[in-house]
């Protein structure tokens, strides 16, 4: 009995990571509906930034998630004004080639710069790696980043349903001809998206740096699961990514625990059952899978 | 498209025109005797840190042998391609052949990108010597233009597994069938081949192989094969993993407190400084088997040992202070010994002169800057004379421990210490 509180308890805390990993996909698609390519590349950024501030300056990316927002906040409108802004309106595979391009380049990019050696800090004096409730564990950076991906979620929903912007952004999701009837402008709505979309993933990146690593594709480890994430917990969902990353997180722990062999296959069948019996997702939206801006 | 007999003969003339011009170049290329060599590595993408570090020690071969006046009195010439992963392997190495024209390829490290291309190379009548990669399918296809100076996976594998019935069982006083083992290896053709022959070696011996477990290694997490560890207490773990996966298992061992009695790892992670740079202290007292740079050099024959130390100041001279790994000297020694040894004896780049010679080196033991030897057998082409070597990691840096002709360190921390206890291995 105590394995399977264990075993759950862990598949949490790395559902929190999965979740805090895909959100800002998620956050993107559901406004621009883009699907940003280049996502994984952007979380390799956040985790390079976590690196370097501790490197750098001894500032623990856990204190300075703040900073690495606004950086991410700054890259990410200039990642819609200079690039994304032009392909808006076009078709989709427009979109997927331009997202799929700046993710090689991105990449190369990192290799350039930083090498392609593996980079981590350790946040957490010795002894302290992991928390005890009795004979169950709980890996304190996995907790912390477990915070993160909580607090932010909550603040984003706070955020879309009680302000005027947020209300706005979502106007804008849901209907982009009567939201801009409403005097709303959209150009407006996906800058700020896309700065709050790039600036939850480099947050992201940087706290999870402390229990991963970074080099210049390890973006490529974590976009699939995102995918599966997103396409599980509902295109567009904010919510719908929390359940997602924490179903697909229990379910990967078990199945790693009793059938190691099986645990990578266990994000895609999923992911086919999902989409053969909902393909909106969990929590979606009917037929957010098939929109586009129009 | 439609070709009427005008436009046919108009293409049969351009094309008949076009290989006349070609010809006197190709001509010209093969009889200028250049040593030109491609090199296919994995330089980008998540293989790229090890690959770099072959590299690196082909680069450095290459500019010493050209320092002391190249090869067939010219400077030797790489051509470099990334290969990312296998899928890439096939188009590279076509390309190196039919537009870089090379005769001969240094690959790759990494197994599964090597088998991919070896063929290529094979049906070209192109010699290709790989450095690193170790799985045993790659040799034993019969081809006749691969050579391989390291040792093949079953002997890696199987030797962890000897060294551990050897060295390790007896240090912890548990007879072989009480003792109880995990092994845990990444699923490509690396870490599969290297995990099957260790268990082999261990069910002859009558261990109690309690788990054998393959993953991806690029998993974002190990928690779960952690707890099963952590159920099943194994007393020993043999494990084959690439560095990210390596670093993953380890850091998420600390944080559920998995407690074993000893650890031997296969080359992959195990070797190299960015997994002691992540683990800290918590990296003392993991062994290793595979290849070292940091072995004793008094066991190497005094030509050997002197190149041995300039290996090292070398390297550290052109790559900013960076301490060599064993895949920068495996990198290093099969350059080195193809433009120092087998192309000088060639004569040529005549794929079948190029043959010969390597078939015919004949080096002792010692004789390479990681210990080794080179005889090449005359079947498979794979060298007799490599071996793999045991190493500990103490005080932060890899030491070896076995053969003893090459050992610089005593075997220590048998059981290992608990978790936070281990700075001062």
């Amino acid at each position: 009995m105590e394995i399977l509180i264990q075993l759950v308890l862990s598949g949490i805390l790395l559902g929190g990571v999965y979740a805090l990993a895909a959100l800002g996909l998620n956050l993107i698609f559901g406004v621009a509906k883009i699907i940003n390519f280049a996502h994984g590349e952007f979380l390799m950024l956040g985790m390079y930034a976590g690196f370097w501030l501790m490197t750098l300056t001894g500032i623990n990316p856990y204190y300075g998630a703040p900073l690495i927002a606004v950086a991410f906040f700054i890259l990410g409108a200039l990642f819609y004004t200079g690039v994304m802004r032009f392909t808006i309106y076009k078709p989709e595979l427009t979109q997927v080639f331009v997202t799929l391009g700046l993710s090689i380049a991105l990449q190369n990019l990192a290799l350039m710069f930083w090498q392609a050696d593996y980079r981590t800090i350790q946040t957490m004096p010795p002894g302290y790696a992991s928390l005890m409730v009795g004979n169950i564990n709980l890996p304190t950076d996995r907790v912390i980043a477990f915070g993160f991906a909580v607090a932010i979620l909550t603040a984003i929903i706070v955020f879309l349903k009680t302000t005027f912007t947020g209300r706005a952004i979502e106007a804008v999701s849901q209907d982009l001809m009567s939201a801009r009837l409403m005097g709303i402008s959209p150009q407006k709505i996906f800058l700020l998206t896309f700065g709050l979309g790039i600036a939850i993933t480099g947050v992201a990146g940087g706290v999870l740096i402390p229990s991963f690593y970074a080099f210049p594709s390890v973006g490529s480890f974590f976009v699939l699961v995102a995918f599966v994430v997103v396409v599980l917990g509902g295109l567009g969902s904010v919510t719908g990514t929390i359940v997602g990353g924490l179903t697909l997180g229990i379910i990967e722990t078990l199945v790693g625990y009793f059938t190691p062999d099986l645990k990578e296959a266990t994000h895609f069948v999923l992911l086919i059952l999902l989409l053969a019996v909902r393909p909106h997702g969990l929590l979606g939206i009917k037929g957010a899978e098939k929109e586009t801006l129009k | 498209m439609t070709i009427d007999r005008r436009t046919f003969g108009k293409l049969v003339a351009a094309t008949a025109g076009a290989s006349a011009i070609s010809m006197p170049f190709v001509r010209t290329a093969s009889a200028d005797e250049v040593a030109k060599l491609g090199v296919l590595l994995p330089l980008s993408g998540p293989l790229a840190s090890l690959g770099n570090d072959v590299m690196r020690g082909f680069e450095l071969a290459k500019n010493l042998v050209n320092e002391e006046g190249g090869v067939f009195g010219k400077p030797a010439e790489l051509v470099v391609v990334d290969v990312p992963s296998s899928t890439e392997a096939t188009s590279q190495a076509t390309r190196l052949i039919t537009s870089e024209r090379v005769k001969v390829i240094m690959g790759s490290y990494a197994s599964s990108i090597s088998f991919a291309a070896s063929q290529v190379a094979e049906r070209n009548k192109v010699i290709y010597f790989e450095q690193g990669a170790v799985a045993n399918d790659i040799t034993s296809r019969g081809f006749k233009h691969l050579f391989r100076f390291i040792y093949p996976a079953s002997e890696l594998g199987g030797g962890a597994a000897k060294f551990m019935l050897e060295t390790v069982a007896p240090q912890l006083g548990i007879e072989n069938s009480a003792l109880k083992v995990a092994l845990l290896y990444e699923d490509s053709s690396y870490g599969t081949a290297v995990g099957e022959s260790a268990r082999a070696v261990l069910a002859e011996a009558g261990v109690n192989v309690v788990d054998a477990t393959s993953y991806s290694y690029k998993t974002t997490d190990l928690s779960s094969m952690v707890q099963r560890y952590k159920q099943l207490q194994p007393d020993v773990l043999i494990v084959c993993q690439y560095t990210p996966d390596g670093i993953l298992f380890w850091r998420q061992a600390r944080e559920a407190g998995l407690a074993v009695k000893a650890m031997i790892g296969n080359g992959g992670a195990h070797n190299v400084n960015e997994f002691a740079e992540a683990l800290g202290d918590d990296v003392n007292g993991i062994f290793n088997a595979g290849t070292s740079v940091y072995i004793d050099k008094d066991g190497l024959v005094p030509e050997t040992a002197a190149l041995f130390e300039r290996f090292h100041t070398e390297h550290e001279k052109r790559y900013d202070g960076r301490k060599p790994s064993a895949h920068t000297g495996m990198g290093f020694n099969a350059m080195w010994t193809v433009l120092k040894d087998i192309l000088p004896a060639a004569g040529s780049m005549d794929t079948q002169a190029i043959r010969d010679a390597a078939l015919a080196l004949d080096k002792p033991v010692g004789s390479t800057i990681v210990g080794w030897g080179v005889k090449f057998d005359p079947e498979t082409q794979n060298n007799t004379r490599a071996f793999p070597t045991y190493d500990q990691w103490q005080g932060k840096t890899i030491k070896t421990v076995a053969p003893e002709r090459f050992a610089i360190a005593e075997v220590k921390a048998i059981p290992l210490p608990t978790w936070g206890k281990r700075g001062d291995i």
